[in-house]
């Protein structure tokens, strides 16, 4: 029927989907430990994305010898080159799952075993991948432009944070030299290879754009030729109507192919994520530090941890950016599924609905002396995968060619039909008794079988961390301190009925402050475990109280490494100094608010004491990697029942 | 034996033909079989054969069928011969039948059958019918403007009330009769010229697809031939409103009218149009879009509300400000039950009610409402089995669901809740955000006879001027038809002559280019058509057919 079941998707689609299928892979694993970042980073960058809009051009050129590949480069050659990319879309799969499951379990907290994570996440993306090109198509065309527009708005959103002189040390400090740029430039180039499944898919391109080409389109469809634009027009007129008399059921589908211009699309589609790597590249040391970006594995999550939307509906929206990341690489990972498919059925190698994810999966799951997918998945792509693709793709090209030139001739017109749609029409005929619901039992059946797995992985496999509200403790300050040699953590918990200003007659809790002591924070966390009835959520905390004894003391900086393994504690909590950091927690102001709602009072209500003057834990470690010292930080001092704050 | 061969054709005597008819509806109490000799001598034996109720009236006076049957007993035998045979009664409405299964037909219809010694046809003379409701006002898609019209059980009142809005000789009115026992009357009504003929083919294909004893309602032909049966979403639009089933046939879609049934099915439907109301294009399109805008805002927070709730206290609390996490934390003090239970228990509280609500009459189903809104959730909350933050949750939930202006629609959605109620509480965000892409997969791979479901949102082509979209468009700016219709008839909105004098030198900007553009656009068509038209028809419909989305 029209609209539909012709196997094709539009322009629009293409460039939707490369956008959404590329973009959480690359803001996540791009900026890895200041691999492509500095002035280095952006040249590299800027060179890669020139050098793809030129390897587009060749690309594109490559999709008739891809369309059918054993008919290209014979049963063997084309069966070896279909393993071959096959097995990186496995290992590709395999390391974005593997991602996946690290960003949820250690940024989201589910409490479920990220095994289980991917387990999940893999039956999802699985689902419909070998329905064709078309749902893809449609996944990409509805969420990409969201995706898009959210990951833009967002990077907007936290150049907010960003600050000149931390982007200044970027300008100054990091390296600028031809190694390195050509590092970050190869670097690039192996994370756009994934376009290298490009030419399998252009066939179920529509290719019509300009207006000319729609001209070409009717006269091709009104003769009943196959043949690209120019090449129609010197094929001898009266012999193709002639031809087209004897064929006139050829499909419209047929008639329109290598006609107009996708390369355009892609080359928009590469500028599009060229333009979001290089926002990413200037935003990142603006508001972490040159320093810092060192450090950090995955830079792009704590990115918006200090950002709050105006009118303080949402206290934060990190957690909403993570979501749009892990939308993106669910849709990537389906994609490498489908084109796994796509391979397996244009090579002859089965249909690969099972195996493809289970190999999938063992990838992911498999360690060998302690390497697994993430520790090899990038040499992967520099040293094996990215020069074979050009290698194959340049025999594939010439090879192409020639029989394109073969079948250019008018005399082979009638074989030529034949040749290059026969087995396409035949796996659309295959979907559509697929969507005809002809097997719809068998596939209620295998529906039902994954919303069973799906429903007991939920209910069996949720750990402790979906917890109660009310079953939690927020505390708002915390106070580090040493003690006898000891770490000494005390939470400075709010009185909830007054917080909330829900109390009734014989309600009142008071404020608590409990402390716990512990050589280590594994150790003081098992201790407050043992100790407290309610499950500590840092989440809300908005003041960090330094004692005097650890900042003397020098163990300051473990304090500040373990508060930044908690994703939940955002950067934008205030630091402060005081003598004893457990009695300034436990400090209750004469009309009996905490020490945390005290403080974020008179900080952020009163316009003489902005908050301009105090120092946020973005900035403490800004300073401990920049300079392994500590800013100057506002004082605590505590005179009876007042407490004085002295910036 | 094939079916020719069982039918028994109609007999010139007027015996044989009352034994077989006496034989067939034996034991049908509601069935007159009634003899009566006609003529000056009363020499000719006639047989009327109809239904007790649907033809109560035949008798009478000023009814034709009593004013024909009073002609007869003043002319001869011969006279009434040459005048059934050539004046047809003189009556409009009468079809001569020539064999028994029309007769059966007839009489099942509501019409009655006129037998007459020696003459081997009968006719079938319209009647009164079954009695229906008549045209009622619209319970289900309310509006404050617009015509408060509705359809109503009888098939052939619906197809009147759809005349009455086009009155064009190009509205066509197919009819099918399905159901091998219940002989159901559907009909397929749609603009001659702006169908296209593939789908129009297709929906005869499907509706010729099946054999069933029975057709009681346009539901039931919906599931039978929709494409996915399996999926929650209606892929057919249904509509109680003659001017929405109206304005879908000038957009080139196909209504289909099922006898006995009030709700209308408009194919094929896509997300969109769901989401849209009859008043959309009665109101000022600020407002209207504004309201489009604010019932997709319901639809997420009717989906995702509970999902996202559980999972914000659940999982992520650090969203919330402070206050706010605080106050849910105090509000849930002392409430027994987890908080994805007490969600779930009161979303079917809440479904309840709303079931109730709908069993019950009238004013009774809204003191129901008030009685299960209010009284219930507040007593819950006082006893503290819910908090009432999530009674708050329930009802912004409710109101969500309940401005989605379709309800088969909305109640996808309903059920879908549930789906993101327990990923969001158990996986948190990241449950949700499964949830979310399992939805937008399953609804990319949804077609609506061929047509994907998440059009307008997919498209082909950008669609400039047929205003499909979440916002809408004023009318001067939608001058197109959406792509159901044909291609060679997109232009739906022409300036006249007069028109254009009349503004005359004060014209806009605007309007002027709407003109050059449907100039512009009118020459295309014209080219379109003439290189078009190099081919036969069937040709034609045959290039679009496996045009798919490049078309």
């Amino acid at each position: 029927m029209k609209f539909a079941e012709n196997n094709r998707i539009s322009q629009r689609q293409l460039y939707r989907q490369i956008v959404i299928a590329f973009i959480a892979p690359f803001l996540l694993c791009l900026f890895r430990g200041r691999r492509n970042q500095g002035l280095s980073g952006l040249t590299g960058t800027l060179l890669a994305v020139a050098v793809f809009l030129f390897y587009v051009i060749f690309l594109i050129r490559l999709g008739y010898a891809f369309a059918n590949p054993c008919k290209t480069a014979g049963k063997i050659l084309g069966r070896l080159m279909g393993i071959f990319y096959l097995v990186y879309c496995i290992l590709g799969a395999a390391f974005l799952l593997d991602l996946l499951g690290e960003i949820v379990s250690v940024s989201l907290g589910t409490g479920v075993q990220r095994v289980w994570l991917c387990v999940i996440a893999l039956i999802v993306c699985s689902l419909g991948t070998h329905r064709g090109i078309q749902r893809r198509g449609r996944i990409g065309e509805v969420s990409g432009g969201l995706v898009l527009v959210a990951v833009v708005l967002m990077l907007l959103l936290s150049a907010g944070q960003g600050r000149w002189e931390y982007f200044q040390e970027m300008l100054w400090n990091s390296e600028f030299s031809g190694r390195r740029i050509l590092q970050s430039g190869y670097y690039v180039i192996c994370a756009f290879s994934g376009l290298g499944l490009l030419p399998f898919l252009l066939e179920h391109v529509d290719r019509k754009k300009s207006t000319e080409n729609v001209r070409i389109v009717r006269e091709t469809r009104n003769l009943n030729v196959i043949e690209e634009g120019k090449a129609a027009r010197e094929v001898d007129r009266a012999e193709n109507e002639k031809a087209a008399r004897e064929k006139k059921n050829i499909s419209y589908r047929s008639e329109i192919r290598y006609v107009g211009s996708i390369g355009k699309t892609v080359a928009l589609a590469v500028v599009t994520l060229g333009v979001l790597l290089i926002l990413a590249e200037l935003l990142l040391p603006a508001v972490f530090g040159w320093g810092r970006l060192r450090y950090e594995n995955y830079p792009i999550l704590p990115l918006l941890a200090g950002a709050d939307l105006p009118g303080n509906v949402l206290a934060r929206f990190d957690v909403l950016w993570m979501g749009f990341l892990l939308y993106s690489l669910l849709f990537s990972v389906g994609s490498f599924l489908h084109y796994g498919h796509l391979i397996v059925e244009k090579t002859g190698l089965g249909t690969g609905r099972v195996w493809i994810g289970l190999l999938v999966f063992v990838v992911m799951v498999t360690e060998v002396r302690g390497i697994r997918i993430r520790d090899y998945f990038e040499m992967y792509l520099g040293c094996i995968f990215v020069p074979g693709m050009l290698i194959i793709q340049i025999i594939f090209f010439i090879m192409g060619k020639k029989r394109w030139k073969k079948k250019a001739e008018p005399s082979n017109l009638k074989k030529r039909n034949r040749a290059g749609w026969g087995k396409n029409s035949i796996n659309i005929a295959r979907q559509r008794k697929a969507a005809e619901g002809l097997n719809l039992g068998n596939y209620v059946r295998r529906c039902s079988v994954v919303v069973i797995i799906l429903g007991i992985s939920l209910f069996t496999l949720s750990g402790c961390g979906g917890v109660e509200p009310e079953k939690r403790m927020y505390p708002l300050a915390l106070g580090a301190d040493i003690e006898d040699r000891k770490f000494q953590l005390t939470y400075g918990v709010p009185d909830l009925p007054k917080a909330t200003g829900q109390e009734k007659n014989g309600e009142d809790q008071g404020n608590a402050a409990p402390s716990v002591s512990g050589d280590s924070f594994q150790e003081i966390e098992q201790l407050y475990s043992r100790t407290q009835e309610k499950y500590l959520d840092m989440g809300h905390l908005e003041i960090l109280v330094l004692g005097q004894s650890l900042l003397d003391g020098g163990r300051w900086e473990q304090v500040l490494e373990y508060l930044k393994q908690e994703p939940t504690i955002g950067e934008n909590v205030y630091v402060f100094r005081s003598s004893n950091a457990a009695e300034a927690v436990g400090w209750g102001s004469p009309q009996e608010t905490s020490l945390g709602e005290y403080l974020l009072g008179l900080l952020e209500n009163n316009p003489d004491g902005s908050p301009s003057q105090a120092v946020t834990l973005r900035e403490l470690y800004h300073e401990m990697y920049d300079r392994g010292a500590l800013p100057a930080l506002p004082d605590l001092i505590i005179q009876g029942e007042e407490l004085e704050v002295v910036f | 034996m094939s079916k020719n061969d069982s039918i028994v054709m109609i007999s010139k005597d007027i015996r044989v033909n009352e034994k077989h008819v006496r034989e067939r509806l034996q034991d049908c109490g509601d069935i007159q079989i009634r003899r009566m000799r006609l003529g000056e001598e009363r020499k000719v034996d006639c047989l009327m054969v109809y239904i007790e109720v649907a033809t109560s009236n035949m008798m009478l006076e000023d009814s034709a069928l009593g004013k024909m049957i009073g002609h007869f007993w003043e002319i001869s035998p011969e006279q009434i011969q040459e005048f059934v045979e050539y004046n047809s009664l003189g009556i409009a409405d009468v079809k001569k039948l020539t064999d028994m299964e029309q007769v059966f037909t007839g009489v099942l219809s509501g019409d009655a059958v006129f037998f007459m010694d020696g003459f081997d046809q009968a006719m079938k003379i319209s009647s009164a019918g079954y009695p229906s409701m008549g045209v009622t006002e619209v319970e289900m898609e309310k509006v404050l403007r617009g015509s408060k019209e509705g359809f109503s059980d009888s098939v052939k009142t619906n197809s009147a009330l759809i005349r009455k809005r086009l009155r064009d000789t190009r509205l066509k009115v197919v009819e099918f009769y399905i159901g091998e026992r219940s002989h159901t009357l559907v009909q397929m009504v749609y603009m001659e010229d702006l169908v296209r003929e593939e789908f129009l083919e297709q929906v005869k294909e499907r509706l010729e697809a099946f054999r069933i004893d029975g057709i009681l309602d346009s539901g039931m032909l919906e599931q039978l031939t929709e494409d996915s049966w399996f999926s929650p979403f209606p892929q057919y639009q249904t509509t109680e409103r003659p001017d929405r089933a109206s304005k879908e046939i000038l957009n080139g879609k196909v209504v289909l009218l099922c006898d006995n049934s009030p709700s209308a099915l408009v194919l094929p439907g896509v997300f969109n149009s769901f989401m849209e109301s009859s008043e959309d294009w009665y109101n000022r399109f600020e407002m209207a879009s504004f309201l489009r805008a604010l019932r997709y805002v319901a639809l997420a927070a009717a989906t995702l509300l509970p999902g996202l709730y559980l999972a914000v206290i659940r999982f992520h609390t650090q969203i919330l400000p402070t206050n706010m996490i605080l106050s849910f934390a105090q509000a849930r003090e002392g409430v027994p039950f987890s908080s994805i239970a007490e969600l779930v228990l009161l979303e079917l509280s809440f479904e309840l009610i709303r079931e109730a609500g709908v069993r019950i009459p009238g004013a009774l189903g809204n003191a129901m409402g008030i009685v299960g809104g209010l009284i219930v959730g507040s007593a819950a909350v006082e006893a503290n089995l819910v908090s009432p933050i999530v009674v708050m949750v329930v009802a912004i939930t409710a109101l969500g669901s309940l401005a989605i202006p379709n309800e088969e629609f909305a109640s996808a959605f309903r059920l879908l809740k549930y789906f993101f109620l327990f990923l969001g509480g158990y996986l948190g965000i990241f449950g949700i955000v499964i949830g979310v892409y399992l939805t937008v997969s399953h609804l990319a791979g949804l077609l609506s006879f061929g047509v994907p479901y998440l059009v307008p949102f997919v498209k082909y082509k950008r669609e400039n001027g047929t205003g499909t979209g979440i916002l809408r468009v004023p009318f001067r700016k939608r001058w197109k038809r959406p792509m159901y219709a044909k291609e060679d008839e997109s232009v739906r909105l022409r300036r006249t002559r007069s028109a254009k004098e009349e503004e005359g030198q004060n014209e806009s900007e605007e309007g002027s280019g709407n003109w050059e553009k449907e100039k512009l656009r009118k020459n295309e068509v014209e080219e379109t058509h003439n290189s078009g038209s190099q081919k036969d028809p069937k040709e034609r419909s045959k290039v679009g057919k496996n045009g798919g989305e490049s078309e």
